[in-house]
């Protein structure tokens, strides 16, 4: 109970943002929303279950396009087209995750990376259909909604109710017996065998459950851009947030939060030499898993012994 | 005495034969285990004993033979599918999990046990039937001290105990210890025989032992294994006596 009400308590402190902030900053968060829900949703299945996925984008890009095309070129309303794109998404993920899930480790990071970039590769030479490196413009938002979703602090109110609905699922996905037997998994195969555990449909649960928060946040993005282009469902996409699990803290579902938000509120403060952004990417990256090997979350047990060792050499002088 | 209930064959191994590559690890294994039965399998290192548990359990593929639980054929079944037919196994070296506690150690079984380990709706310590499964199990064991620990902290021969505690909430019919006291002190391991002595005639306890005192206190009846192939194969007392055990494995004894 206590891990849902820390979900509330981030959602109302998040919800006095645009009364502190410009619109300018108010959309910053909205993307630090979008890329910071998605990477707690791999936390799942990077942290949880220790399989490192490069292809994930593929399913955020997915969703998006199958939202966009669903709308633009079939008439389809943005609701409905979002849901189809995201059914679209996770249903893919269903059929890929069998395969997929039979690897481990450098493996799985590969076939993961060649599937994502299968699709990539699809969606940049199917210009026709989708548009090719322009993309597809014009996807409208949603009109039928509580509140005008047409303003940008409406937008951001929008995404801050998405991103806690689906950081409830995750906390309570990654409790529940499902997410510790992912914890299982990850430490040992034959032992959840053993005690009578489907180790690989397991693991294409993990592998599932991350592709529902790529696709999910996906389609959010498609509404808050008004647009998609196929960066959103690159490798170096999937690269930040997989980066984003690790130097949050793995298994800890706010540290890859915090850090997929930070590192893309960081990006756009840097915008004047973007060119440079994958070095200080590769630097972050460097320095927090010297530093913090286990994350950014662990930086609060760091700070509370480096003054307790202050006070054991205090006492020693 | 056995009367004819204890006397039912629950597990049975025919013709097991297991290959690696060009090594025969089994060679025509053929081992019944009754109702209630304590079952020792005796032999030298290599004489393919862990195998022999891997190939019942599932987690090697027999080149030849059948395997049957309570009459039905398991020799194919997945390996996970045989711990709820109630054939569950430990292992030689620890495989607890160290960044869990004892409790959730014990809870990751009995929730397959209670048939909750599906749930992803609810945290799974709100899980009231598993929760208390495991907590029981863990008294019995006097373990329940323990129970918020994490794994790591434990003496090796309390781990070897919650590896016990871990497969008897499986709730197992037939229970399968894989050298259940290696490497543990004299007084760790008359805590071990004890426990196994104490547990329910409800289930079959096969055990792979290397300490001949430990085996003898416990098993009713014993196999003998050497270079894979069964040598002897009767009542304790009667395959103690057999010269070519005494040859193979008891030395001069």
């Amino acid at each position: 109970m206590r891990r849902i009400i820390l979900v509330f308590i981030g959602g109302l402190i998040m919800a006095t943002f645009p009364f502190l902030m410009t619109s300018y900053w108010v959309g910053l968060m909205t993307q630090a929303l979008i890329f910071g829900g998605f990477a707690v949703g791999l936390d799942i299945l990077v942290g949880y279950t220790r399989m490192p996925s490069l292809g994930h984008a593929a399913f955020f890009g997915m969703a998006g396009y199958g939202l966009a095309i669903a709308n633009t070129r079939w008439d389809i309303a943005p609701w409905p087209a979002a849901v189809i794109g995201i059914i679209l998404a996770v249903a893919v993920a269903a059929l890929f995750a069998p395969l997929a899930v039979r690897t481990r480790g450098l493996t799985f990071l590969t076939i993961t990376l060649a599937f994502g970039q299968v699709v990539w590769g699809l969606v940049t030479r199917w210009t026709s259909f989708t548009g090719g490196e322009n993309g597809i413009p014009g996807i409208p938002r949603p009109e039928q909604f509580l509140w005008n979703l047409d303003t940008v602090v409406g937008f951001y109110y929008f995404a801050l109710l998405v991103w806690v609905v689906h950081m409830i699922l995750a906390t309570v996905f990654a409790g529940s017996a499902v997410g510790m037997s992912l914890l299982g998994v990850r430490n040992s195969d034959t032992r959840m065998v053993a005690l009578g555990y489907n180790v690989q449909a397991r693991r294409s649960i993990a592998f599932i459950f991350a592709a529902f928060s790529g696709a999910l946040f996906g389609a959010l993005n498609v509404f808050f851009n008004k647009f998609i282009g196929p960066g959103s469902l690159s490798w170096q996409l999937s690269a930040q947030m997989l980066l984003s699990v690790v130097i949050g803290g793995p298994a800890s579902l706010w540290g890859p939060f915090i850090a997929g938000g930070g590192l893309v509120i960081l990006k756009n403060t840097l915008i004047g030499s973007t060119q440079r952004w994958p070095i200080v990417l590769g630097a972050l990256y460097v320095i927090s898993v010297t530093v913090l090997p286990n994350g950014l979350v662990s930086l609060g047990p760091k700070i509370r012994g480096l003054f307790a060792r202050r006070k054991v050499s205090q006492s020693h002088s | 005495m056995m009367n004819a209930s204890e006397q039912k064959t629950i597990l049975a191994v025919d013709n097991l034969t297991v290959q690696f590559g060009g090594l025969t690890a089994l060679d025509n294994v053929t081992m019944h285990v009754a109702a209630g039965q304590r079952f020792g399998i005796l032999g030298p290192n290599g004489a393919g004993k862990t195998t022999l548990f891997n190939a019942v359990c599932g987690f090697v593929t027999p080149a030849k033979g059948k395997v049957a639980l309570f009459d039905v054929d398991i020799t194919r079944m997945p390996a996970y599918r045989r711990v709820s037919q109630g054939l569950v196994r430990t292992f030689q070296i620890t495989t607890l999990f160290p960044e869990l506690t004892v409790f959730e150690n014990v809870l990751m079984a009995s929730l397959v046990t209670t048939k909750r380990h599906r749930r992803f709706w609810r945290f799974a310590t709100g899980n009231a039937q598993a929760v208390a499964l495991a907590q029981e199990q863990l008294e019995q064991l006097n373990l329940a001290y323990l129970a918020e620990s994490s794994v790591g902290d434990l003496s090796y021969g309390e781990q070897r105990l919650l590896e016990i505690a871990v497969a008897l909430a499986s709730n197992p019919t037939v229970l399968m210890l894989d050298e259940p006291t290696a490497g543990l002190s004299a007084a760790e391991i008359t805590a071990v025989v004890a426990l196994i002595n104490g547990l329910s005639r409800d289930l079959s306890v096969v055990i792979i032992e290397h300490d001949l005192d430990v085996i003898f206190d416990i098993a009713e009846y014993l196999s003998v294994l050497h270079f894979g192939k069964v040598i002897a194969n009767g009542p304790t007392a009667e395959v103690s006596r057999n010269e070519r055990v005494k040859d193979v494995y008891l030395g001069e004894a």
